[in-house]
């Protein structure tokens, strides 16, 4: 399935919400598949990088012990109108997700 | 030419060497560490050294109180108190009790996720701030799944 990534910027109270849902498995590696016995390989997002006007204001590190398809969410309260907010993330397998939008 | 091309395999070799035994001997435990311990001590030392955590009202909590295995919990950490640099969530009962935590460098001290929990636990968030540790807990029970009636 591939791996996708929504961005959503929520106004609350003074300043933002910015809410990422990737599309994503976060495997552990110790998990057998039921059907054919083999150990399904990790794959789990390690690190998820915010940015406002390409600042860096936050930085997430995952393990398996985040579920599968993680919604995260952090708080902005300097945010305005027109700022661009970047989030991108990287997993154990390499792959990874951008997206940025700007607030409005 | 031979000499010379030996000296540089020969030094490139002995970098080599130093390049791998400094992880394990100089670094400081990076996050790889953090993740990979097995009790809620070690993930504090590797995290915060040796700072005790101020149990009490600075950091709040949003989460159910119970859950179904593997499946994802929402975990909200909400904390007012000014220059809030780093969220840690830390499940005592997991075989890796750290879950995940946030470096904060503009953003509030809020930090919402979704949390696997094996079995029931006390789940605690750690928010370090103005250098100071402070924490808050809540107990999440279990269950297999199906109607709730089943705790670990």
């Amino acid at each position: 399935m591939p791996k996708q990534t929504k961005l959503r910027i929520k106004k609350s109270g003074a300043g933002v919400e910015i809410m990422v849902l990737v599309t994503h498995p976060m495997e552990a590696g110790s998990e057998k598949n039921g059907e054919t016995g083999q150990v399904i390989p990790a794959d789990y997002i390690e690190k998820m990088t915010f940015a406002l006007n390409g600042a860096v204001v936050a930085e997430a590190r995952m393990s398996p012990g985040v579920a599968q398809d993680p919604l995260t969410v952090i708080a902005l309260r300097q945010a305005a109108a027109g700022d661009r907010v970047a989030v991108s993330w990287r997993d154990t397998r390499g792959e990874g997700g951008t997206t940025e939008k700007v607030i409005h | 030419m031979k000499r010379r091309s030996f000296l540089k395999g020969a030094l490139s070799i002995t970098a080599g060497i130093g390049l791998l035994r400094s992880p394990g001997s100089l670094a400081a435990p990076g996050p790889a560490d953090a993740f990979a311990a097995r009790s809620e001590e070690s993930v504090l030392r590797i995290l915060f050294g040796d700072a005790r955590a101020i149990a009490g009202e600075a950091v709040r909590i949003v989460a159910p109180i119970q859950a179904t295995r593997g499946k994802g919990t929402p975990f909200k950490v909400i904390c007012d108190l000014n220059g809030v640099e780093m969220i840690a969530v830390v499940t005592g009962n997991n075989r890796f009790p750290l879950n995940t935590y946030v470096s904060l460098s503009g953003a509030e001290g809020y930090y919402s996720t979704r949390i696997r929990v094996e079995r029931s636990s006390t789940v605690t968030a750690y928010v370090k701030a103005g250098g100071d540790l402070y924490s808050a807990s809540t107990h999440i029970k279990v269950n297999r799944g199906g109607y709730g009636m089943h705790f670990e």
